[in-house]
């Protein structure tokens, strides 16, 4: 049975070309999810393996439901603070690696661009992480999921 | 918008599979709750290191998801 679809998810994900990111991901407080090594293969969700193999190092975390703003903003919080002085967050800042919080809109309900702290915003930002809410609520022309990065 | 209409061909048979960027459309299409498609498809590009403003192609009669051309789930599942 399918799980009750919350307003809202916020997780994590870093990218980098050349940086492999398994190990200073081991010393941070959040649990990974998906690990793609550059040139490995990919299992799908389903068993099968992907035609193409990773084209760089990934890692996506867990995430977390979230129903309101206030929810949104702890776990936008949570994330900045496990990133705090780390390894991860000097290779970010350094653009070696690409940081995004990523918060999938579901419902209607939230207006999450509007109730998102400025302050986590603010920190976000000062430390090179690109705050994203993806809408899956809202539309583009086309019809695809709309993106905002704040 | 309207959606790519695709016509592959095999045997004596024709197959003919509807494909669209169009989300939304696909999710009336396929008679989908929008929520519960809405966490498959996001889901899959979590999983996939899909980006969030980067199209996926959708099979209107399946469910299938394509992403560049290539499988990589289903809306149903």
């Amino acid at each position: 049975m399918r799980r009750p679809i919350p307003n809202g998810k916020v997780s994590l994900r870093l990218r980098s070309d050349d940086t492999p990111l398994r190990e200073p991901a081991t010393v941070i407080s959040l649990a990974p999810k998906y690990v793609h090594d550059k040139g490995a293969p990919i299992r799908l969700a389903n068993g099968r393996i992907r035609a193409s193999k990773a084209a760089g190092y990934y890692i996506a975390f867990e995430g977390h439901d979230v129903n309101d703003a206030a929810a949104a903003n702890l776990r936008i919080g949570e994330i900045l603070n496990a990133l705090r002085g780390t390894q991860l967050a000097r290779l970010i800042a350094s653009g070696a690696v690409e940081a995004e919080i990523d918060l999938a809109a579901f419902r209607g309900d939230v207006d999450w661009e509007a109730q998102l702290d400025p302050a986590l915003i603010k920190a976000a930002r000062a430390a090179n992480i690109r705050i994203i809410v993806e809408h899956y609520d809202k539309f583009t022309a086309e019809g695809a999921p709309l993106a905002v990065r704040l | 918008m309207k959606p790519t209409e695709t016509a592959a061909h095999g045997g004596a048979e024709q197959q003919v599979a509807v494909l669209t960027n169009n989300f939304k459309y696909a999710c009336r299409a396929l008679r989908l709750d929008p929520y519960g498609a809405s966490d498959v498809l996001h889901e899959l590009k979590e999983e996939l290191n899909i980006g969030a403003g980067e199209d996926c192609t959708f099979d209107t009669e399946t469910g299938d998801v394509y992403f560049n051309g290539e499988y990589i789930g289903n809306l149903k599942e």
